[in-house]
């Protein structure tokens, strides 16, 4: 198998009191099995829709349509709601930003993982017990059998992440999507948690979809990244291009906007200005042209489609090919 | 950036604060204990400074923040205001002073009645404190609206109506409708977009040095600290166990709390990620009943018997660190036997 996901010309609709809006917009993108691909993006930028059309999680109102979403090689979009269920949790479970909205607080640790392994690894009894246990200190959970009695409310929000990491691999799932997995934790939970996912990478060729608002996140984490603004794709190349070379202007902005830890002099931070667009009144031309330094007639009138502007380094910019604006 | 004066008489002083909020158990709502957000905490705030105050999810910076603004009855200890005690006046008596010190909060839309069009909310507090009268009062709201970058129609307008970063610009012209000289900013940006977080911060240092304004300024990211403070202090369970210049803590840290924070930041460079990364083992403890001696030493990497039993001082000048054993030299070598564990795959 050569992508574990594979996503073809994605857009997700929504229907309001003021027409159709689109949060996400013609996407296309693969992951590789072990690879891990990050989306970076800021509210409104379609990240994590697009994250929540994958599992067929959107409910009612978002539509899928057109686009194809490919799964361990099986298209999902043709699957019923219970072939659906099967594969979330098979091939690719998914962790949010808030444990909570993942674990039932009437029942214990024990309860939950249990029924996850029943439905993903088929055990039950006994032999359920001792995987709940051998997931959780997979997770990095050292008192494993203590925790499994445990309701999630008397664990910390970090021991509550770990707990849902370790019902998402309870099926041994090729792929793994988390939505802002750390951005409610401490710095120093925060890093616990990142080489936890980097260690499921390692040690199972587990591939990851990591969406993210914090480019030290990406840097960490990512194997390629995509840049998300408005719906769309606007740049997507490997981490190390992407922090060497971003052509995007949008990407430019956001990573000279983000104060760094330095020892240098100090420095003025280089802000965006306006704010990001409302998806129900997107500009002309290009979306990111109000907030360009460099636009220009062209990006006005006329949207920029996403092209190669060097091997492996896609863009959605008018002027990318030309001499760096700055 | 002016550069502040250590001679001067601290626009804010306190000493020995302690906030705690009792526990209440049971069909009398008996008192069982105390959650100990704030405890024995002593610092002062120059005029013109930035004092950045970090520490993770808990450990009472926010508390701090409100205690030394009175928002938040103390529990023991004293507050000064350019050297007059304010700790127990009466909200009468302490009126003058609450004009010259004012809070901007982190989600300026909870803190902004939502009734209310823009320029309402900044006349708002000129009305409250009697400093003019309401069409004066609107007058100066339009004024610093367009002080603090919004457009001249925006006055009309209502919350709803505004971008998170707009709104925040709101909360700031709120809380300079008073001419304060010192604002604690709690988490100022951490709610708002990447892209608009650095609108705000260039914002507030424009502000600062326009207006001669002092900040405290509280976040949990590390980044946004570094870049607008002149002095760091890091709080751990309650208390402060670091403080110094903003270039010497981030420097050579020496708490093993304070290395281990920075250790564990993300970085915004891809080829540093295979970098040994160094965090406190298992949990903060509660702050209702918290560790003996040093409050860290249960996640300490090189805690000694000593920091068992005995509780240290914050003590050491200008860098000051509440440890037995602080840590010496740079962020990147080994020292005192603190021991790195690779948690980073590569």
């Amino acid at each position: 198998m050569k992508h574990v996901l594979e996503i073809e010309e994605l857009t997700v609709t929504f229907r309001t009191e003021n027409g159709d809006v689109r949060p996400v917009d013609d996407i296309s993108f693969a992951v590789r099995p072990g690879e891990t691909v990050c989306i970076v993006g800021e509210s409104g930028s379609g990240k994590s829709v697009t994250s929540l059309a994958i599992l067929n999680l959107l409910g009612k109102g978002g539509e899928i349509g057109p686009g194809r979403i490919r799964l361990a090689g099986e298209q999902l979009t043709e699957k019923s709601g219970a072939e659906l269920r099967k594969a979330r949790g098979k091939d690719a479970a998914m962790i949010f930003q808030e444990p909570m909205t993942t674990l039932n607080p009437v029942l214990t640790i024990g309860d939950q993982l249990r029924e996850a392994i029943r439905l993903h690894a088929g055990l039950r009894g006994k032999a359920a017990n001792a995987y709940a246990a051998e997931l959780l200190r997979e997770a990095g959970i050292a008192r494993a059998e203590q925790v499994l009695k445990q309701y999630p409310h008397s664990l910390s929000g970090g021991m509550r992440q770990r707990v849902v990491i370790a019902m998402a691999i309870a099926g041994k799932p090729k792929l793994l999507i988390a939505d802002e997995p750390t951005t409610a934790l401490d710095v120093t939970v925060q890093a616990q948690i990142l080489a936890l996912l980097k260690r499921l990478r390692t040690d199972h060729d587990t591939a990851i979809l990591l969406i993210t608002h914090d480019l030290g996140v990406v840097a960490e984490m990512a194997d390629r990244v995509l840049v998300m603004y408005a719906g769309q794709i606007v740049e997507e190349t490997d981490v190390f291009t992407l922090f060497d070379r971003p052509l995007h202007p949008y990407t430019r902005g956001l990573m000279k906007a983000v104060p760094a830890i330095s020892d240098g002099p100090d420095y003025r931070l280089e802000a965006i200005p306006g704010s990001v667009p409302d998806i129900g009144r997107l500009p002309q031309g290009c979306r990111f042209h109000p907030r360009c330094p460099a636009a220009a007639d062209r990006c006005r009138g006329e949207m920029p489609t996403l092209t190669p502007a060097a091997p492996a380094h896609l863009v959605r910019c008018w002027l990318a090919g030309q001499s760096p604006a700055s | 950036m002016p550069e502040p004066s250590r001679e001067a008489t601290p626009l804010l002083r306190a000493d020995q604060l302690s906030t705690y909020y009792p526990i209440r158990r049971g069909v009398w709502n008996r008192t069982t204990g105390y959650i100990r957000a704030v405890d024995g905490v002593t610092l002062e705030v120059y005029p013109g400074e930035t004092l950045g105050l970090v520490g993770e999810s808990g450990c009472g910076k926010s508390t701090l923040g409100r205690t030394l603004l009175r928002l938040e009855e103390p529990h023991a200890g004293r507050i000064y205001y350019e050297g007059d005690e304010v700790t127990t006046l009466t909200e009468r008596r302490l009126r003058p002073y609450r004009t010259h010190y004012q809070m901007i909060f982190q989600d300026p839309y909870a803190s902004l009645n939502p009734r209310m069009t823009a320029g309402e909310l900044v006349a708002e507090p000129l009305l409250a404190h009697r400093l003019a009268g309401k069409g004066e009062a609107l007058r100066l709201a339009h004024r610093l609206l367009e002080l603090v970058g919004l457009p001249r129609a925006s006055a009309g307008r209502y919350p709803h109506q505004f971008s998170g970063g707009q709104r925040q610009r709101i909360g700031i012209a709120r809380a300079l409708a008073v001419t304060p000289k010192l604002i604690v900013c709690d988490e100022p940006v951490s709610a708002l977009d990447v892209s608009v977080q650095a609108q705000i911060l260039h914002l507030l240092q424009d502000l600062q040095r326009e207006l001669d304004l002092t900040y405290i300024f509280i976040a949990h990211g590390l980044g946004a600290v570094h870049y607008i403070s002149t002095r760091v202090a890091v709080m751990y369970l309650g208390t402060i166990v670091e403080i110094a210049d903003k270039r010497a803590l981030f420097a050579s840290p020496k708490h093993p709390y304070t290395r281990m924070l920075l250790n564990a930041s993300p970085v915004s460079d891809p080829r540093r990620r295979g970098r040994a990364i160094l965090v406190p083992e298992g949990d903060v403890p509660s702050a209702s009943n918290p560790p003996s001696g040093c409050r860290f030493h249960t996640r300490c990497p090189i805690a000694m018997p000593r920091c068992v039993a005995e509780e240290p001082a914050l003590t050491g000048g200008a860098h000051a660190v509440a440890c037995h054993y602080p840590l010496g030299g740079t962020g990147e070598e080994e020292t005192h036997g603190l021991v790195r564990r690779e948690t980073a795959a590569r």
